[in-house]
Formats: C-alpha cells, structure tokens, sequence
C-alpha cells in the first residue's frame, strides 16, 4: 500500500514540478503552451480531488504572477497538501513549492554593497610572481 | 567549455527547488565552480578579461526560454544566500586561493583586479536577471 502510494504521489509531484516550472514561465510564455501543460497534467494526475484542485489553480495561473493574494492561495495549498502527506520527501517537496510560490511574487530586495580585496602587499605580490 | 545538456539543467534547478538547505546548495554550486578552477584557465580568464557572467550563462544555457524562468524562481529563494556568497570577495578569494596553491596567479594583484570587478558586475548582472 505504502508503494502505491509512493506512486501514486511520484506522479502527483512529477506532475506539479513540471507544473511549477511552466507556472512560473506563464508570464513569458503563450496561451497554446498552457493548454498543452493542463492536458498533460490532467493526463498525469487523472481525476483525483487532489488533481481537480492542482488544475482550477493552474487554469488561473495566468493572474497569479501580478496577484498576491492568488499567490498566496497557491502557497497555502501546497502547505496544506505538506501537512496531509506522510512521506518525508513529499512533505518537503510541497513546502519548498510553497516557498517557491511565494519567492515568485516577492519584490525586489535592495542591493548590497560588494566588499571588495584589497590588492596585496609589494611583498606578498613578488612572493609569488 | 561546451554547453552543458538542458536536460541536467533542468534537474539540477528541479532538485535545487526541493531542496531544504539553502545555504548547501549555494556552497555546492560555489564549490562546483571552485572546483573547474585551474592556474591555467584563471591566467587566460584574467588575460582575456573573461565576463563569467556570460560564460556562465552560456554554460548553463540559462537564457533558455524553458530554463530561465526555473532559474529565476529558484535564485530568487536562495538570494540571501547567493548574495552573501559572491559579495563577500576575500571569502571567495580564499577558497580560490585554498584551490589554486601557491600558483603566482592567485596572489598576483591583476587576479584580485580581475575578481573584484568580476564579482561586483556578476553581482549586477545577476540581480538584473533574477529581478526583472
């Protein structure tokens, strides 16, 4: 039983990281490349409640990028799919994809000063050349 | 250097996104380029001025449409610890340093030249790509 649902979850998370990839490239990429996404994942994950909620979420993939709160609806699904799993990669998969969820709406840190090396002593320098 | 397949790309991004130790993973990858260091190629990387932006972005094939988005979502949760790694120099330089022995490069003024600025534009270019 447990191996059968070690498959059954392998599909589910080959299904979303490839999910999470294109989610992310959404953005960028055309409307024909999501339909392609949807049909295969609808193939990979068959009809479960699971996969039915991983779908309507992936059809509004489109707004998500540019809305926080849908981002953030994403975020708490794969924490809440984190907390009903009972295998240990599984679980860290889903959070990681919740941590990936939120990284794609956050905005842009400040940039820090690069602390640069000094150049080295005339010594030290012809030490070695 | 050749390109590297993008089919390794993508899994090393995809296991890059599971993980769950971020600092590991920028050390791994840090260390990964460390390691391809020789006297040799860092003399002709200093000689020729190399931009390991571009070298790395050519390597990785990271401006590829069906990786560059991947890439980006990944850096952007490991950019604390991506920029802690490449701002500091005379950190790198020591594990650079640690690599290339008592090689006359490593301690010749062009060579920390060369990483200092190096550093700096790989640390812009980089926010650029990851932020934009």
């Amino acid at each position: 039983m447990d191996e059968l649902s070690y498959i059954i979850l392998s599909a589910l998370v080959n299904g979303a990281v490839m999910a999470v990839a294109l989610y992310i490239g959404m953005r960028k990429g055309t409307e024909k490349t999501v339909d392609i996404v949807i049909e295969r994942l609808r193939k990979r994950l068959g009809g479960s409640p699971t996969a039915k909620r991983l779908e309507r979420l992936l059809e509004s993939a489109d707004r998500l990028l540019g809305d926080e709160e849908l981002a953030g609806q994403a975020a708490r699904f794969f924490k809440e799919a984190a907390d009903l799993v009972s295998s240990r990669e599984a679980r860290d998969f889903f959070r990681s994809l919740a941590e990936l969820l939120k990284s794609m709406t956050a905005r842009p840190p400040p940039m820090k000063e690069v602390v640069k090396l000094g150049a080295p002593s005339k010594k030290e320098a012809g030490a070695h050349g | 250097m050749g390109e590297i397949d993008l089919a390794r790309v993508m899994k090393e991004l995809e296991k890059a996104a599971r993980s769950r130790d971020p600092r590991r993973v920028v050390r791994r990858l840090v260390n990964a380029f460390i390691g391809h260091l020789t006297p040799e190629n860092v003399e002709r990387a200093v000689r020729e001025n190399l931009d390991l932006f571009d070298l790395v972005v050519t390597q990785y094939r990271l401006a590829d449409p069906s990786v560059l988005p991947l890439f980006k979502a990944a850096m952007r949760m490991y950019w604390p610890e991506f920029e802690e790694a490449v701002t500091n120099v005379p950190r790198l330089y020591d594990l650079i340093k640690r690599r290339l022995g008592d090689a006359p490069i490593a301690s010749s003024p062009e060579f920390i030249n060369y990483l200092n600025s190096q550093c700096e534009s790989f640390y812009k270019k980089m926010y650029q790509l990851v932020w934009s």
